[in-house]
């Protein structure tokens, strides 16, 4: 039996899961394998219940990502009603969303990656947090951090009443308009969010860009992954969060697929492994072909980075010339390089902050056509929105009183679940040897991990506490011979 | 004096939910108390706790190690389901930036946690093993707290 060193759990991330590293004989890692642990029954949950509960269920399957559950499902409800929703009624729609973009990019930029970053990899875990990471940068800029956010969140509770758990959300439109004079904050909000937006890319460029040590861990073998891509894009081909096709890239960047998200079925395959509760999904035309990247794999990856490399262009021209910087200083695309999803994350930032400028300068955003009430059931609904993390699909099927028969989530952990599992192996390989580990090198393991910025939580929706990393390292009979334990 | 009862857990995870509905019974047995539940973790419970002089937590447990619906008020590094499991941030480092940012941040007047058991399921009600000890929670929280005025 081969020696396993278990990463239990991972620290700074949402939910409750456990990485296994598995070493052979000569100690050197062999493979490596993230696992979840799943609480089943949210479907079960669901049906019987009238379909126009989901938008104000589904923000409550965890913590972190309510507003993209929200909108999927509310999309969803569109197309089970056969409804679009008015001009004014998606202006509101979108401008929720991009409030949303921008508020959960920065935490995930300042809170679980600039710890990494700012204080450095190699820090003393009791200082690489956020603490850490204001100390370094000083407390106005947190200051800023904590001011865009509460703005962006003003937003939200405007729109859909709560902004950690969204409420609103109906079929064909939304449940209140914008006035002009709430038009003058949101326009405040916005600018001052694009001024940030901007300054935090200048941050990263001078602390992560600037350090060559830092630089060099971005372009390493290490965080490298050859796999395809998928996301949403505009008629344009241009990266947008809320609506449009479903594209795909081979990992040469060459467009494999480019279809609407409901034929999601076709082109999504879900799979089932021994050593996880998560579904694995896959291009389902290709075939499922194990944890393998490069020629013959038909793993693709979803999320900010992934987005990026799926687009033609941002849809927004600051955020174009940020998009053409970051490939020039990642030798082209598409960029495999599993830490350059913090750096795409700050750029769709700025391109959700830019979308806000448009929409709070939109005549059509105060209009009071919010609601479309043309409404005609035909019992299935697939709602699609890039979730902060990647591609969420929502499917329901109703009987002909409009209550769930069927409902099936597709999250962007899912999505990205076995690719995770190699970016660890990956890291792992080049950091771990043996079963003398170190804080430093096993954070660089984590630091794979948390690119992703994946949710466990919605991914197994499950709802647990985090607690402290524990390191276990087995002998070749399987006997733990060391446990590591930080609080 | 402002002094707030937190609420924690999440509605749709049946016993996960215990904290919500325990704080609602002991706000309206103790007068002057203001009351907030949430499902909400980490740097998004700021705007709900700022601004009080004083907050009681109540949340549920998952230890897995003790009696379903035993009772404990937590100390120093401990911690409930909800005030680590947070995207970066810990309840105790929130109250921490909170000050460092100038914000007026309550202090701690008591955590309280409700064992639940390792595993929660998807659900609206409570388990009935745990409904049954709701009076006798109830009423150890409200006169815990009380003995602190």
């Amino acid at each position: 039996m081969a020696k396993k060193i278990t990463i239990n759990p991972i620290t700074r991330l949402e939910g409750h899961g456990k990485i296994e590293i598995f070493l052979d004989d000569e100690g050197d890692v062999e493979d490596a394998y993230w696992q979840v642990v799943e609480l089943r029954g949210f479907e079960r949950f669901c049906i019987g219940r009238p379909a126009e509960e989901m938008p104000r269920i589904t923000p409550n399957i965890c913590g972190v990502c309510p507003s993209p559950h929200n909108m999927a499902s509310t999309k969803a409800l569109d197309d089970l009603y056969s409804v679009e929703p008015t001009p004014a009624a998606k202006l509101i729609r979108q401008l929720h969303y991009d409030a949303f973009m921008v508020e959960d990019h920065y935490i995930h930029f300042f809170f679980l990656s600039a710890p990494d970053f700012v204080v450095g990899p190699d820090a003393d875990p009791a200082d690489r947090n956020i603490l850490g990471v204001i100390k370094k940068v000083g407390l106005e800029i947190g200051g800023k951090v904590i001011e865009v956010r509460k703005r962006c969140r003003e937003i939200i509770k405007l729109i859909a009443s709560k902004p950690a758990h969204p409420e609103g959300g109906l079929p064909g439109g939304v449940p209140r308009g914008i006035t002009e004079n709430e038009r003058e904050w949101i326009k405040e909000t916005a600018d001052y969010t694009v001024e940030f937006a901007q300054f935090a890319l200048k941050l990263f460029k001078d602390l992560v860009l600037g350090n060559k040590k830092y630089l060099d861990l971005v372009l390493s073998d290490a965080y490298n992954l050859k796999t395809y891509y998928m996301g949403l894009v505009d008629e344009d081909k241009k990266l947008n969060f809320y609506e449009g096709k479903l594209r795909v890239v081979d990992p040469d960047g060459e467009e494999y697929a480019l279809f609407d998200p409901k034929e999601y079925v076709d082109y999504i395959g879900e799979w089932v492994e021994p050593w996880t509760y998560a579904r694995l999904t896959h291009l389902r035309k290709i075939g499922w072909s194990g944890l393998v990247e490069g020629e013959g794999t038909s793993l693709y990856r979803v999320g900010p980075l992934a987005r990026l490399n799926v687009a033609e262009g941002m849809a927004t021209p600051l955020a174009q010339k940020e998009y053409e910087e970051m490939y020039a200083t990642l030798g082209g695309k598409p960029a495999h390089h599993t830490l350059a999803f913090h750096w795409a994350r700050l750029i769709e930032a700025l391109q959700a902050a830019e979308d806000m400028q448009r929409i709070a300068n939109d005549p059509i955003l105060t209009s009071k056509d919010i609601r479309n009430m043309d409404l005609k059931l035909k019992n299935v609904g697939i709602g699609c929105v890039e979730a902060a993390r990647g591609t969420l699909i929502h499917h329901y099927e109703t009987d002909d009183r409009g209550i769930l028969t069927m409902v099936n989530l597709i999250v962007a952990t899912q999505h990205n679940a076995a690719p995770i599992c190699m970016s660890v192996k990956k890291a792992a390989t080049g950091f771990v040897k043996g079963p003398e580990v170190k804080e430093g090198l096993l954070n660089m393991v984590e630091m794979a991990f948390r690119a992703y910025d994946p949710c466990l939580a919605c991914a197994t929706h499950s709802l647990q506490g985090e607690m402290p990393l524990m390191v276990k390292i087995r002998d070749k009979e399987g006997n733990i011979i060391r446990t590591l334990k930080r609080p | 004096m402002r002094v707030l009862i937190l609420g924690m857990g999440n509605p749709i995870l049946s016993d996960d939910g215990v904290g919500l509905l325990i704080a609602k019974e002991v706000g309206r047995r103790i007068e002057g108390v203001e009351v907030v539940t949430t499902t909400s973790v980490g740097l998004n419970l700021l705007d709900l706790v700022v601004g009080y002089d004083k907050i009681f937590l109540i949340d549920a447990l998952t230890t897995g190690e003790k009696i379903i619906g035993e009772l404990v008020k937590l100390k120093g590094g401990k911690t409930t389901s909800h005030l680590f499991s947070s995207h970066g941030i810990n309840f105790f480092e929130l109250l921490q930036i909170g000050k460092e940012f100038g914000y007026r941040m309550p202090e701690v007047g008591g955590i309280y946690g409700i064992e639940i058991g390792g595993e929660v399921s998807f659900g609206e009600e409570l388990s009935l093993e745990l409904r049954e000890k709701i009076p006798y929670i109830i009423e150890s929280i409200v006169d815990d707290i009380t003995s602190t005025f």
